[in-house]
């Protein structure tokens, strides 16, 4: 149906709701990459199999990613009155069990994680709740989610729906408040007074930078054009993480919602997702989404009948790390070569095509929904007074549990690491970590103290960026990851400025040298001397970041490097 | 206009002008490689850094992109600089030992060799990209262009191929500051045997792009003197006659008005075919026909046509 | 059902009876053998129903006229599910000459500038597999487009490849979690394998393929391979 005016969303809601805690039986299996790389495809036909062949009335349902991803295949039940179970590390095999849970009420103790009573997803609506009445006794041995570490210790707003609705229903997102932040924009709200709000917010860009979301939409909104843009950025580069890919899979309408909040707030009346080229699923996801919501009136012209209209168009990139760079990108939306363009003018004065446009990384379009629904002033109190708000951080590494979290910015590294990746899972003590990608560096067990959190961070010689967060214990090879992280300045270096182009080639065959015990101090002075002018000189934060991996491994991890360099004398 | 100081000077920099250019007006010096007045600054070789300090923040920023704001102070030669400029000399020296710019560049900076440590290359292209912007942005034939990224970018024709779309027009070589890009013109050449005489006509040839193309025959003087393609795209581009370039700069020669002979009748503005030429008025009912040879094609169409012959 | 089957006795058609529409000159360049490339698909029980039925799509598609080779593209788009699209394109693209008919289609469903190049290249690449020169010299030529910016473009972003893929891709994850975990060895692993007998077998890295969970991981002609499955796969085809 098409959404005229914001009262038309509560009936879509109505649906929504059903369709999330149906009177029969809804059955979903989470099939984002992750979990399709385990075999929840095959885990979801099966599925499908089981429900025909014992005539049950659940619906299958594919879900996104909940971050659990070290134990996928997940699959949750969720029946009328009774709590909504998550299992894990489904395996096809136990699919029939799953669907006769059904009709017996008997739980799969040996594959259930948690269970879920009730859930706040939304701040300001009443919990959805799943038991009425007494609980089951069946399901009284599973834990609570809200006394799970990895549950109770995260704060999940912006990721609230990803793993609970289908990406594919637009019903579903809509049933958790989804588009009533666009609604109340529209209706209650002046271009300016959504501007104010970002900027009481102090959301900072989520991407790298970490510039203050409401600064850059106040000079895209001064610019004195007609035409406006707004760009997100969906490259997703670092070699160690895939969340934006996760986000995509599982919760696309957020993005969504996002971008035409951003574009009434500056004034823009089109935009671009820029999506990372593997990114298949997602892209698919994504263009079903934004069909959905032009149909359901959402996006196009006179969106809820009002004047604001907004389009959306989906980009696929041509996978360059440095498209992730903002004026690269909008080259490569050009149809151009990802190379950066000179700075100034900045995007916000001239960007795509000439016009002002506003370039944000995808997560921090994912929060402007919840902060034009509850406010900047509430977002603000989040986090720590410079760095608000929630950070979704990949684990991967040497850790036990690799997944994804949302956490308040503020937490330690440390607690990310024992909460949620439950320590590095090989019987060996932490060596070092990494923020922010290659361009943060390492930094070693002694600051797992750090705060997550842009100066912080920043201060001790790495950075926020997007959010990974890498493990390294104590089996790794320190110089071997200061040659694998230049190797990815190498192969992704856009090769325009002479500095970086020239300065990572040498760089890799400086540590090569050093590798194969030929390194004298000359070596290393000459690094210290090449860092400099790729900091002062490169145009772009790759070139000017390229040294610091190798230059952190020389700073926190001395002797490993020290102990490769020719003896005097020898 | 904006009111900047370069080096401690205060400076007038006119509307839209960048740092480099401001700087050069007032004869201060900023090295460059690949900068270049007729095309649009691209920022690679990123010599021309200098010190920029605007509202308390100090930046490095290349000069040829950075505009003349107001207020900012400049400072080109500081030692955070200079340190810059000589890294990147030795970087430059490490990939193209051999290139005499090069060499005149690292000389000036006290750069004898590149630092042992690093590697040596013995490349002659130092990718300034001149000769692209050259033929993508003045000539606008799109022969050549940057191909792959990175550490691995070159300049190459499609395909590694014969550039189709090259008129042969030698911007890129004469553009080219280290002297790569090869182009010859040779001259006609007659292979006899007892039984058959083979003629090749005089060509230019392109060896980078692996292109060769006639080169176009004065009638008047019998000299080779341009490229046939090139003379093409200009026919073309602007309509002339396909005759027009039969005859070389050399011996076009232009229409005089003898005015003693003009009656005005207009009948050589009439029958022009291009318009070059028009009545002026001389007072009264006296016209004298007029030649704009900035449009001229040297045709001859008029002197046809002067009942007086006084066109010569 | 009933009603159904009896329809199917019926009406089936014959790989003759498609034969003799063949000798009446009605199959034009590849359409035929693209035809019966895409009924390999269905299982052998059920192809005369899905060949009735297809005849007469294309009938209805080539309005009486003859059955070129875009008629069957554009069935296999429009009514092949996946994974069985996806078999059938990648066998398309490896029978010979490109169809410059299709990737004219893949252009003018893009209108536009030069905006719309890199969503065109990633759909020829979709079709044919890799981005053959003449359909960079079409594009250049309907989007006046320098050819020398696309071939730029084509050799500068990852994503593209101007040569044919060999019969097996193998993409393995060179993200910084897999390499911790083992993924830098099972690289130079592949790497030496890959030289020694992999002619079938192009060897491509990528960052984060986002399964940190089974790393290292990889994927072997698009399919996600994770821990045991992987090696297992990887024996496979390294053996084939």
């Amino acid at each position: 149906m098409k959404i005229q005016k914001a009262s038309d969303l509560t009936k879509i809601k109505a649906q929504g709701i059903n369709l999330l805690s149906p009177a029969a039986a809804r059955i979903t299996v989470g099939s984002a990459t992750c979990g399709l790389s385990k075999g929840a495809g095959k885990v979801f036909e099966a599925l499908k199999y089981e429900i025909k062949k014992q005539k049950s009335k659940a619906a299958a349902v594919s879900v996104g990613c909940n971050g659990l991803c070290y134990a996928e295949p997940i699959v949750e039940v969720i029946q009328a009155g009774k709590p909504r179970i998550t299992y894990g590390n489904v395996t096809v095999e136990r699919v029939g069990e799953l669907v006769q849970s059904i009709k017996t009420g008997k739980v799969l103790t040996d594959l259930a994680l948690v269970r879920h009573d009730e859930e706040a997803y939304c701040l300001n609506m009443a919990p959805l709740k799943y038991v009425k009445g007494k609980l089951p006794k069946a399901a009284a041995g599973i834990k609570e989610y809200r006394k799970v570490d990895f549950f109770k210790n995260q704060l999940k707003l912006v990721s609230k729906n990803a793993g609970t609705i289908s990406p594919e229903h637009i019903e579903e997102y809509i049933a958790l408040d989804g588009y009533k932040a666009l609604a109340k924009a529209l209706t209650e709200m002046s271009p300016k007074d959504v501007l104010q709000e970002v900027i009481a917010s102090k959301l900072r860009g989520r991407g790298g930078a970490g510039f203050p979301t409401g600064i850059k939409w106040q000079a895209c909104r001064q610019a004195p054009e007609n035409k406006k843009y707004i760009v997100c950025n969906g490259s997703e580069g670092d070699p160690e993480i895939a969340m934006h890919r996760s986000f995509l899979e599982s919760d696309p309408h957020t993005i969504i919602e996002g971008m035409a909040l951003a574009g009434y707030a500056v004034g823009a009346d089109e935009g671009y997702i820029y999506v990372n080229d593997r990114y298949v699923v997602a892209l698919k996801r994504l263009e079903e989404a934004i069909k959905q919501a032009e149909q359901a009136g959402l996006l196009g012209k006179n969106i809820m009948g009002t004047t604001f209209s907004f389009a959306l168009k989906v980009k696929r990139g041509g996978g360059a790390y440095v498209c992730g760079e903002e004026t690269a990108l909008l080259n490569a939306l050009e149809g151009l070569s990802g190379e950066p363009r000179p700075r100034p003018p900045f995007p916000a004065e001239k960007g795509l095509f000439e016009k002002p446009t506003v370039v944000n990384n995808l997560e921090t379009l994912a929060n402007i929904p919840l902060i034009v629904l509850h406010g900047g002033k509430w977002f603000s109190k989040i986090g720590t007074t410079s760095s608000t708000g929630t950070k979704i951080v990949a684990l991967s590494g040497n850790v036990a549990q690799s997944g994804w979290v949302e956490v308040p910015l503020g937490i330690t590294i440390k607690a990310i690491i024992e909460t949620f990746g439950k320590g590095t899972g090989t019987g060996k003590k932490i060596k070092a970590f990494q923020t922010g990608g290659p361009s943060g560096g390492v930094l070693p067990a002694a600051f797992l103290n750090l705060k997550l959190d842009y100066d912080q961070l920043t201060k001790a010689g790495s950075l926020l960026g997007s959010g990974g967060l890498l493990v390294m214990d104590e089996g790794t090879d320190m110089l071997d990851m200061a040659k694998f992280l230049t190797d990815f300045f190498v192969d992704e270096t856009c090769g325009k400025c002479s500095t970086c182009r020239e300065g990572v080639k040498r760089l890799q065959e400086i540590i090569g040298s050093i590798m194969q015990g030929y390194g004298t101090r000359e070596h290393l002075n000459l690094v210290k001397r090449m860092a400099a002018a790729m900091a002062d000189t490169s145009a772009c934060a790759l070139g000017k970041t390229a040294a610091i991996p190798f230059l952190s491994v020389l700073k926190h991890f001395p002797k490993e490097v020290e102990s490769k360099l020719v003896r005097k004398g020898a | 206009m904006a009111t900047l100081k370069i080096n401690g000077k205060k400076i007038i920099a006119p509307e839209g002008a960048t740092i480099l250019e401001a700087a050069r007006k007032h004869e201060m010096q900023i090295p460059t490689l690949c900068s270049n007045e007729a095309l649009k600054p691209y920022g690679a070789c990123r010599l021309c850094i200098v010190e920029v300090s605007k509202n308390g923040r100090t930046t490095i920023e290349t000069s040829c992109t950075y505009p003349a704001e107001e207020g900012i102070e400049v400072k080109t030669d500081s030692v955070r600089v200079m340190e810059g400029r000589k890294l990147i000399v030795e970087l430059y020296l490490a990939r193209c030992p051999n290139v005499k710019i090069i060499r005149e560049l690292a000389e000036e900076y006290g750069v004898k060799e590149s630092a042992p440590q690093m590697g040596k290359d013995n490349d002659y292209c130092i990718l300034c990209g001149l000769c692209v912007r050259a033929c993508n942005e003045v000539v606008k034939a799109g022969a050549i262009q940057f191909a792959g990224s990175g550490i691995n970018k070159i300049v190459d024709s499609p395909f590694h191929k014969t550039a189709e779309d090259c008129i042969a027009c030698g911007s890129c070589a004469f553009i080219c500051p280290t002297g790569i890009i090869k182009k010859n013109d040779l001259p006609a050449t007659s292979v006899c045997t007892p039984e058959s005489c083979t003629s090749t006509g005089a060509q230019r040839e392109i060896l980078n792009w692996q292109v060769e193309h006639k080169l176009k025959v004065c009638t008047k003087c019998g000299n080779p003197y341009a490229p046939e393609p090139h003379l093409q795209k200009i026919t073309r581009q602007y309509n002339f006659l396909p005759e027009f370039f039969n005859i070389c700069a050399s011996c076009r020669q232009y229409p005089v008005v003898d005015e003693e002979k003009c009656l005005g009748c207009g009948g050589c503005m009439e029958n022009c075919p291009i318009g070059a030429l028009e009545l002026e008025d001389r007072g009264g009912y006296d016209k004298k026909a007029h030649v704009f040879t900035e449009n001229c094609t040297a045709c001859h169409t008029c002197e046809d046509y002067c009942p007086t012959r006084a066109i010569s | 059902m009933a009603n159904i089957k009896k329809k199917a006795i019926k009406k089936e058609a014959t790989p003759e009876q498609t034969q003799q529409a063949a000798a009446t000159g009605e199959w034009v360049g590849k359409s035929l053998a693209m035809f019966e490339r895409m009924l390999q698909e269905v299982p052998e029980a059920l192809r005369g129903i899905f060949r009735e039925k297809l005849m007469q799509v294309l009938q209805q598609k080539s309005k009486g006229g003859p059955f070129a080779e875009n008629h069957v593209m554009e069935i296999v788009h429009e009514m092949v599910p996946e994974p069985f699209k996806s078999n059938v394109l990648k066998a398309f693209s490896t029978m010979g000459d490109i169809d410059m008919n299709v990737v004219e289609k893949i252009i003018a469903q893009h209108p536009g500038g030069q905006e719309t190049i890199i969503s065109i290249l990633h759909a020829i690449q979709a079709q044919c597999g890799y981005i053959p020169p003449e359909a960079l010299i079409l594009v250049s030529q309907k989007k006046s487009v320098f050819l020398s910016a696309l071939y730029r473009l084509v050799t500068a972003y990852k994503a593209f490849r101007i040569a044919p893929p060999k019969k097996y891709t193998v993409t393995v994850c060179n993200g910084t979690g897999c390499h911790l975990k083992g993924g830098g060895e099972l690289l130079k692993t592949l790497e030496q394998k890959v030289a020694e007998n992999g002619a079938q077998i192009s060897l491509e890295k990528v960052r984060c393929l986002g399964c940190c969970d089974v790393s290292p991981a990889l994927m072997v002609n698009g399919e996600l391979y994770g821990g045991e499955q992987a090696r297992a796969k990887l024996s496979e085809i390294l053996h084939a």
